[in-house]
Order: structure tokens, then C-alpha cells, then sequence
């Protein structure tokens, strides 16, 4: 008995270091045969899970607060640099900095803003909280049936025009990572997306989305869709790519849904400093397919280029392929 | 400062001082009591300089939090500040430079802004509603919903619980965890290891880390038995 809660001890020191990933294959296999045994161990297993989960997610949770972030960028208060040291490896630090400088001298306030704050006068809050309850209760009842009709009617009308045998266009993901594979150091944790280098070369992703297909491309003719997408030197000389694998990793960390293309390039840009995205829609068309590019700033929305290659059999299209995806780059 | 100055006794008197109130605050003055207790009282009397002030030194700050998660775009930030300077006209009532910094007031009421905008616009935002809601309960101080979810709770704690641990700590589980980097880029980054780097310190590093986690797990430990104790 006593050697069990030894282990357990033991072994509780080593649940981390098996989900990093670190320890030799003989203590793996160890720690891991007795995590599946031991209901404490699991369980303690998973509330770890759990944490490291959370903090993923949460990584504003591990930034500065923004006062700290506002005093540095505005006054240079760093006691021990430690912020300095964050904010230069934080691509969304760096940007909370940027916008939270002081306005200069000769700014002022909206007028329209100005005129409420100032000859308005004080106002007081209301003496008792009821008078403000029960106003939200009357906007919450007027409001309801009215959302809830607007809702129901914009559901009925998607009901009768949406093409029911076409699911919406959804991002493809694949595990394909553009680089012979090097000595891995981590499994659970996959391979990262590097830290956006101080350097000129904007971070461009390569995303294939899929439309009108009726039923799912299996995962490997997906894999050759990217494969085929493999970007040239030309391409990697001007930009730092982000490879297939690390999109994936990226999107199902963030939870993100496939379909939601448009969310998956705001948070691209926001939280990976992805400054360039190449969409390659490929849309099948019956029996044949279209390939649709295009060469996008993710900041503005703004369309550089498009390429369009139509009436292409499934042989044509890894073929065609990169030709018309990367026709659309920069020179 | 002059009595005169730090206090308008009429209301709605224009203050004669917005320019050396600019200057005031511009050289990182925040944290004087005075400064800071004369700047909101001739806020709270309708003067046009300190409140063109206020504007100047916290409209980016506040913009810059409405943004901050990526819930709301430029169009929907600038609105948000202008709310949350409506707000501040009432709740700089309640505002006592004694128990709290201009800043972080201002944090509080920008985020109350942000989440009340959010429940109003949340069948457009993302879906997930407590996850908005758990970070603004955890970081914000403002207060919870009283039926918080246990998941909820869960995750007010590993929040919390990180507040607690060392900035070098924070750093290398940010690196890890959030970004993803390899052990060999941390080295590169963090401590700005020249490559190749050695085996001994990548050795040290995945040491330090897994000391980081443990301390992590002990804080949320402690945390949740105090969360337990005081039920």
C-alpha cells in the first residue's frame, strides 16, 4: 500500500513531463500503465489536462495587466523589464501598446460627447436600483418577441433558399507540414507556430477552403490538396509561412468552426500576426471542378489578385493546382 | 495645489488649469493622489478642459481594451469609448483615489462597457458566452453572476492561480502553451540563447517548466480548498 502512494507520489511529478513529452520511452510507458490503473492518478491526469487547457485559451491570462501596458508605452515604467521582455515577444501586448499611447496636445474630445459630459452637469445615479430593473425588464420584454419573430423569419427564408444538398464552404485541414520532419521534441504539444520574428517577412497562410461539396473530401485527398500547395522559394524568400499542420493546430485550439472563414482570418491576424492569407477555394461543380484564388491582406480585407481555373477534372486539379494558386503572389 | 484649483465650488465653472493638467499627467504623474483627486473633481464639475484631459490620456487606453479580445472591431471600439466616458461621468461618483488607481478604475468600467455591449449583440458575437463572461469575472474583480458554472469557477482559479506565479514563470508556460514554441525557440527567445543551443540548458529549461506547472497545480489547489473553506 505504501508503495503505491509512493508511486502515485512519484508518478504525479511525471504527468507534465508525459504530456510534454519529455520523458524516456520506458518511464512513458510506465507513467502512462499506471494512469490508466490508478482512478487518482486519472483523475489528477485530467484536471491537468484541464489547467493547460484553460491556459491556452486564456493567454491574455499571462500578458501584463493594461495599466502596466499603458504605463509603459506612455511613460517607459518597467521596474525589472519584465514587461519590456513580454511585449517584445507578444504580438497582442504589442498592439494594445501601440494603441493605447496618449493622444497629442491639440486633440479634443467629440463635440457631441463633450456637450453631454459637460452641460448635462453631474447626474446621479438613480437612489434605488428598482426604477433600473425594472426599465431593463421592459426592454427585455418588448425586445424579446421582436427578436424572436426576426429570428424565426430569417430562419424560414435560409430554410427555403439554402441549397440543402450544399453544406457552407469550410477551411480544409490537414496535418502536412511543408518541411522534411526534424527531431521532434514534443507529441502532445504539436509543432509549434513560431513566435512572428523581428524581422521584414510579412506571415502569410496558404488556406484551401472547400465548396459545394456534398459529402466530406477524405482527409487524404486532402493532404494532397495541400501537398500539391507546397509554396515555392520565391514564396518562402519573401514571406514566413505558416504550414498547413500549424493552421490546423491553431484552429482547433481556438475552436473555430471551418465554416467560419472569415473569423478564422481576423484571429489569424490577432493572434498569430498573420499579416497575408492565399485563399484557394476549390468548388465542385458536378462532375468537375474550379479552382477560385486569392491573394488577401488580412487587415483590410483587401484582394491584391484572383486567379480562376474552371471546368477541371479530379486528375487536372492537384495538377492546376499550385500554378493557379500561386499566380496570384506577389513578384 | 491651491484649494481654488483642486476644487470648482461653482458647478459647471470652466477649470483654468487644462493645460497644466495636460502637462501634469504627461509626464507620468498618475499615481499623485492630488493630481489625480483634482482632475476628477473638475470632471465631476462639467469643465471642458479636464474632461478634453481625460480624453487625451485614456480614450486609446479604453479603445485599446475594447479591442483587446477581438469581440469588437474599430467602428464598434470608438462607439465604446464614447459609452464608457458617458459612464465614467456617473461613476467617477463612487471613484476614491485612496483605495485605487485612476487606471485601473477606468479597466473596470471599460470592461462593464464591453460586457454589457456583448449581452446586448451576444447572438452575433461568438457562442460561447461563458467564456467571455469567466475571463471578465476572473481579471476584472467585477462581480460574478451568483449561479456561476462550476466550469466557470474552474477556470476563475487556474486565473487566479497564475496571477501567482513568477513572471519568468508566466513567461515560459505563455511561450509553451499559447505560442507553441519548442523548448529550443523558448531559449532563443526568452533568454536569447545563442544556437545552437546547448543540451544542458534545453535540460534546465524543460526543468524549470515542469516546476512552473507544478506550482501552478499547487497554487489552484490551495486556491480551490480557500474556495472550499469560505462555502
Amino acid at each position: 500500500m505504501n508503495d503505491l502512494k509512493e508511486d502515485c507520489e512519484t508518478i504525479r511529478r511525471l504527468l507534465f513531463p508525459l504530456l510534454d513529452a519529455s520523458l524516456e520511452p520506458q518511464e512513458e510507458a510506465w507513467v502512462s500503465s499506471h494512469v490508466e490503473e490508478c482512478p487518482g492518478c486519472s483523475k489528477e491526469m485530467k484536471i491537468l489536462q484541464k489547467i493547460i487547457t484553460i491556459v491556452r485559451e486564456d493567454d491574455e491570462a499571462l500578458c501584463p495587466e493594461p495599466e502596466e501596458l499603458f504605463l509603459l508605452a506612455n511613460f517607459g515604467d518597467d521596474p525589472g523589464g519584465a514587461i519590456t521582455a513580454h511585449v517584445k515577444t507578444c504580438f497582442k501586448c504589442q498592439r494594445f501598446a501601440e494603441r493605447c499611447k496618449i493622444l497629442p496636445r491639440n486633440e479634443i474630445m467629440p463635440g457631441q460627447l463633450l456637450e453631454q459630459l459637460t452641460l448635462e452637469g453631474r447626474k446621479e445615479e438613480p437612489k434605488s436600483s428598482l426604477g433600473a430593473m425594472l426599465r431593463q425588464i421592459y426592454d427585455f420584454l418588448t425586445l424579446k418577441p421582436i427578436m424572436i419573430g426576426a429570428v424565426a423569419g430569417a430562419a424560414l427564408v435560409v430554410i427555403a433558399l439554402w441549397p440543402a444538398a450544399y453544406p457552407k464552404p469550410r477551411v480544409a485541414l490537414s496535418s502536412v507540414t511543408w518541411e522534411k520532419p526534424s527531431i521532434t521534441l514534443m507529441t502532445p504539444f504539436a509543432k509549434p507556430q513560431a513566435v512572428p520574428a523581428p524581422t521584414t517577412k510579412e506571415r502569410l497562410a496558404v488556406v484551401v477552403v472547400l465548396e459545394n461539396f456534398k459529402e466530406p473530401m477524405p482527409q487524404e485527398e486532402v493532404n494532397s490538396l495541400y501537398q500539391a500547395l507546397r509554396p515555392t522559394a520565391a514564396v518562402r524568400k519573401n514571406f514566413n509561412i505558416l504550414p498547413p499542420r500549424e493552421l490546423k493546430k491553431f484552429i482547433e485550439t481556438k475552436k473555430i468552426a471551418t465554416e467560419e472563414v472569415e473569423q478564422i482570418l481576423t484571429k489569424l491576424r490577432e493572434d498569430s500576426g498573420v499579416a497575408k492569407a492565399l485563399i484557394v477555394r476549390i468548388v465542385a461543380e458536378g462532375k468537375q471542378y474550379a479552382i477560385r484564388s486569392k491573394f488577401v491582406d488580412t487587415e483590410t480585407g483587401s484582394i491584391a489578385k484572383e486567379a480562376v481555373a474552371n471546368g477541371l477534372t479530379a486528375a487536372d486539379l492537384e495538377k492546376k493546382l499550385p500554378e493557379t494558386a500561386y499566380s496570384v503572389m506577389p513578384k | 495645489m491651491a484649494d481654488s484649483v483642486m476644487f470648482c465650488k461653482e458647478p459647471r465653472q470652466h477649470c483654468q488649469m487644462g493645460s497644466s493638467l495636460f502637462e501634469a499627467y504627461s509626464s507620468g504623474d498618475l499615481e499623485d493622489l492630488q493630481k489625480v483627486a483634482a482632475l476628477v473633481r473638475c470632471c465631476l464639475c462639467g469643465s471642458e478642459d479636464a474632461w478634453n484631459v481625460m480624453y487625451r490620456l485614456f480614450s486609446g487606453y479604453t479603445r485599446a481594451i475594447a479591442m483587446q479580445k477581438g469581440f469588437f472591431q474599430q467602428a464598434d471600439a470608438d462607439d465604446l469609448v464614447q459609452e464608457t466616458f458617458l459612464r465614467l461621468h456617473v461613476r467617477l461618483l463612487r471613484f476614491d483615489p485612496r483605495r485605487g488607481a485612476l487606471l485601473n478604475f477606468i479597466k473596470l468600467v471599460t470592461r462593464n462597457v464591453c460586457a454589457d455591449e456583448w449581452r446586448r449583440r451576444r447572438s452575433t458575437l461568438r457562442k460561447d458566452a461563458s467564456y467571455y463572461q469567466t475571463k471578465l469575472t476572473a481579471r476584472s474583480g467585477a462581480d460574478g453572476p451568483l449561479d456561476q458554472t462550476l466550469e466557470e469557477r474552474f477556470s476563475g482559479l487556474v486565473v487566479q492561480a497564475l496571477d501567482a506565479l513568477k513572471q519568468r514563470c508566466r513567461e515560459i508556460l505563455r511561450l509553451r502553451f499559447c505560442q507553441n514554441l519548442s523548448y529550443t525557440e523558448i531559449a532563443e527567445v526568452l533568454d536569447n540563447e545563442p544556437t545552437p543551443i546547448s543540451d544542458r540548458y534545453l535540460k534546465r529549461l524543460r526543468q524549470q517548466a515542469h516546476r512552473c506547472v507544478e506550482d501552478l497545480r499547487e497554487e489552484f489547489a490551495r486556491l480551490e480548498e480557500l474556495g472550499i473553506e469560505n462555502e
